[in-house]
């Protein structure tokens, strides 16, 4: 099994025009993701990468330092992809950024052709603006379809929106796509970890760099926590313990070795009120500690609640 | 001094206001010296006279202004369509009116085929058989139980496969992957709906890939378009700005002294749905006109709007569809399309975008009214391709905006029944093609087949035009209907002039590029329901002769 390769995960990025969605991939471009990506562009021209970060620029390529790559699409999608999982050296992820108008369930389907794996459809909208699109005649019924692709939707644009448009928008989109993870954000700034649909211990790492550098910021839109532990954890009260979180943690992603299962890692995705919790691969010679990160909005997370809750799941 | 040649023939249609008819014509150097009776042309000095077209009718070659080389695809590889269609070498295939026909067409092409190779076949439409079951696996397991089949329809978006290819791909009643078919105990029964779907069957999408690709269709194409008197053509999906390695290949074609015609390109300035950097592209686009020749040139950019109205992905103004689903989108968003339009339009290139429903041509027109606010280029000349369903208030836009149309008549005898009854409805389909409309509101027009969706051929455009006459015998919209001499004069100048190459080609007059067509009767002369039905000898390009193949069998 080891020598087969990996399939090659797929975040679609979309949104239309004007929402951020073109914000949001050069905040990702320039955050990284911790794995090696590829991000399929659909427009250079308002791609703005720092020249510090460009290693190399050639046949329409454009390689950063910190393991992104980009380029532009010239011929159809699918057969880009057929292309692309072919090759000797593949990234590990794809993100693709979806034109305004894309039918972004459409483009989730290329991604569960054999070789790929959908991570996840994230949809970019913009607080101020959502309801008139929605109406519009022209593309109303193409930014709803956006929306109800969505496993993540981004309400971007709070600071420049009044609080009633946030509140409007937050409920067009929960009446749309009741099932999707809705996330507040100023220019597009979310983590990236938690657009991603699957956990690998290199996001954790990525995510916890992320939030030593954030630490201090004045009027962040989301507040993170971590928590590791050495010892076995029970799953049953795990659980119990992720059912227990208040509605306003928004993402838990994790890497756990459970009583249950003690071999291989245990692997946590909980969005919204939605959790899974999969097999990852065996633990081996690695010292098997467990790691937990949250996101929530502002006032979600009590560091000291949450710590005692997760100690005592463990054994 | 160079050579003078004078061709006579029974009449000669110039479509030069001021000299409408000859029965001769001098050729010097490739291009047009006189025009007139024999006498006048022999007054221009030394000469030789050639008879070859003496008992023949001369017209301004035709001039297709929204072609694809793919049509060629239909000659290089089996095509199961509804409608009879010509080929390359002058035969035509039959079109395929049922299930049945269709398996035992399958089975004639199969045992022609080697032990490796697997069948494809191209533009099934499921739409003209609405009484039968859809085709599945089962029908086509019937063909062959061990070779790979793979028919795509004529959409485009959709693939039917038999069993065998199936089994070699690995697609069962598991497979996830959205767009595969499965009957009601969940095996697959062989649809494959969108290119997700459809790459499943890898090697015969692969194959379809490969010789989709293929600069040689040009080539065919030119033989195609030869044999229906059209000396220019078009690709209204020009990959030069995409796939600029392709341009040598072309040009090496069809600047070849055997290519039979002229090619001009539209090309896309990204794939259709996603964006780019459109600067960037018009510059890129200047800089691909420099490598333009006499036979090969690169006219403008293609933008594509919205889909098709059969496929209900057009994008309908209120009340939309009379019936079916309308799953219509617009492939660019109204306020990109401003700015896209702008990049293009400022730097003088010329912009044709595929605007099937009217909401389509709306937001280009507001487009196009924005990039003439920012900067006056009065002649522009863009056009609305398609123009199915732009209403009449459009074309009086279209006409104070300089903007051109070009009308997708033949939609009126290959799927005009279907409008009728199942997407437009029976009183609105009067006002689909309005020539007469455009016309009257002062709209330049052209005719079009969009060749591969329809064959090639501007007699049946504009019998189309002139009779708007469908299989069933229904008259659509008597009221829109053009006489033959606007409908040549569209087919010819009307072209030309969408191509900014009227005061090259599309009439025969001193000065233009000697590119004709010879047929045996002027389509002014015949009756109008005979037009369609003009034997076309072969085309005359920059005075090169190139002969239709006459009296082949038709077969598959």
């Amino acid at each position: 099994m080891s020598e087969e390769p990996r399939d090659i995960g797929v975040l679609i990025i979309g949104g239309y025009l004007g929402s951020g969605k073109t914000t949001l991939v050069n905040h990702i471009l320039h955050s990284g993701t911790g794995r090696e990506t590829l991000v399929l562009v659909n427009d250079f021209g308002e791609i703005a990468i720092d020249g510090d970060l460009i290693e190399a620029d050639s046949d329409g390529v454009v390689t950063l330092v910190n393991g992104c790559s980009c380029c532009a699409l010239s011929t159809p999608l699918i057969e880009f992809l057929v292309s692309l999982r072919e090759r000797a050296t593949r990234p590990q992820l794809l993100i693709i950024e979806a034109s305004g108008v894309a039918n972004t369930a459409l483009v989730a389907s290329h991604a569960m052709i054999p070789g790929f794996r959908l991570e996840g459809v994230v949809t970019v909208v913009d607080a101020e603006t959502i309801g008139e699109r929605l109406s519009d005649d022209y593309v109303g019924n193409t930014v709803q379809r956006q929306i109800e692709a969505a496993d993540v939707l981004v309400i971007n644009k709070t600071d420049l929106a009044g609080a009633v448009d946030v509140e409007r928008a937050s409920e067009l989109l929960g009446s749309l796509a009741p099932g999707a993870l809705v996330v507040e954000a100023v220019n597009a700034e979310v983590p990236i970890v938690f657009l991603l649909g699957e956990t690998l211990e290199s996001d954790l790492d990525l995510f916890e760099v992320r939030n030593a550098s954030d630490s201090g910021e004045p009027h962040a839109k989301h507040e993170t926590w971590s928590w590791e532990c050495d010892t076995v954890i029970n799953r049953t009260r795990f659980e119990s313990v992720l059912e227990s979180l208040p509605d306003r943690v928004l993402r838990v992603k994790g890497v756990v070795n459970f009583d249950a299962s003690p071999l291989h890692r245990s692997i946590i995705q909980r969005v919204g009120s939605r959790l899974a919790i999969t097999q990852g691969a065996a633990w081996g010679s690695d010292q098997a500690t467990s790691r937990v990160v949250l996101i929530g909005y502002p006032g979600s997370i009590n560091p000291k609640v949450l710590a005692e809750a997760f100690n005592a799941a463990s054994i | 001094m160079s050579d003078t040649t004078i061709y006579t023939a029974s009449k000669i249609v110039t479509m030069h206001s001021s000299n409408p008819v000859a029965t001769a014509v001098a050729v010097r150097d490739g291009c047009i010296l006189a025009v007139g009776s024999l006498e006048e042309c022999q007054a221009w000095g030394p000469h030789v006279i050639d008879e070859r077209y003496a008992d023949a009718v001369i017209l301004p070659g035709f001039i297709e202004a929204h072609g694809h080389i793919m049509d060629a695809l239909n000659s290089e590889q089996s095509y199961v369509g509804f409608f009879d269609y010509p080929l390359a070498d002058g035969s035509t295939v039959l079109g395929i009116t049922s299930t049945a026909a269709l398996i035992s067409r399958l089975k004639e092409i199969e045992s022609g085929l080697g032990d490796d190779e697997i069948l494809l076949a191209n533009g099934l439409d499921p739409i003209f058989f609405p009484g039968e079951p859809r085709l599945t696996c089962h029908d086509l397991n019937e063909v062959s139980k061990t070779r790979q089949i793979f028919i795509r329809h004529a959409s485009g978006h959709l693939a039917t496969v038999n069993s065998a290819l199936m089994e070699a791909e690995g697609i069962t009643r598991d497979s996830l992957t959205p767009g595969v078919g499965k009957d009601k105990s969940g095996e697959p029964n062989g649809e494959l709906r969108e290119p997700p779907a459809m790459s499943l069957a890898s090697r015969a999408f692969r194959e379809m890939q490969i010789r989709s690709i293929n600069p040689g269709l040009v080539r065919t194409h030119g033989e195609m378009a030869r044999n229906a008197g059209v000396t220019t053509s078009t690709e209204l999906v020009g990959l030069m700005l995409l796939l600029p390695q392709q341009l040598e290949a072309w040009h090496e074609i069809v600047d070849a002294p055997d290519f039979p015609g002229r090619m001009v390109l539209y090309n896309l300035p990204s794939m259709p749905g996603t964006s780019a950097d459109y600067d960037a592209m018009a510059e890129a686009f200047l800089a691909l006109q420099k490598s333009d020749t006499p036979k090969m040139r690169n006219g403008g950019v293609k933008l594509i709007i919205d889909g098709s109205i059969q496929g209900w992905t057009a994008k309908m103004q209120w009340p939309g569809y009379f019936s079916g689903e309308d799953n219509a989108h617009l492939l660019t968003t109204p306020e990109e399309l401003k700015a896209t339009v702008k990049a293009f339009h400022r730097r003088r290139i010329n912009i044709n975008a595929h605007c099937n429903g009217n909401a389509a041509t709306e937001i280009f027109l507001d487009a196009v009214e924005d990039a003439l606010i920012d900067f006056a280029w009065l002649d522009h000349r863009h056009v609305v391709q398609h123009s199915q369903t732009s209403t009449a208030a459009q074309y009086r836009r279209m006409a104070k905006l300089g903007v051109c149309a070009n009308i997708f008549t033949n939609h009126i005898w290959y799927w005009g029944d279907q409008h009728s009854e199942i997407t437009m409805g029976p009183d609105r389909v009067r006002g689909m093609w309005a020539c007469r409309t455009a016309l009257d509101a002062g709209v330049p027009i052209s005719l079009h087949t969009d060749s591969g969706v329809t064959p090639i051929g501007h007699l049946m455009t504009m019998w189309c035009a002139v009779n708007r006459v469908t299989p069933t015998g229904r008259v659509l919209g008597e009221a829109e209907r053009i006489t033959p001499y606007e409908a040549l004069y569209a087919a010819t100048l009307g072209a030309a002039y969408q191509l900014h190459l009227d005061h090259e080609i599309g009439s025969i007059e001193t000065g233009k590029r000697a590119d004709f067509a010879v047929v045996d009767a002027s389509p002014l002369d015949v009756d109008r329901l005979a037009i369609r039905d003009i034997l076309v000898f072969g085309i005359v390009v920059g005075g090169e002769h190139f002969e239709a193949p006459q009296n082949a069998e038709s077969g598959s």
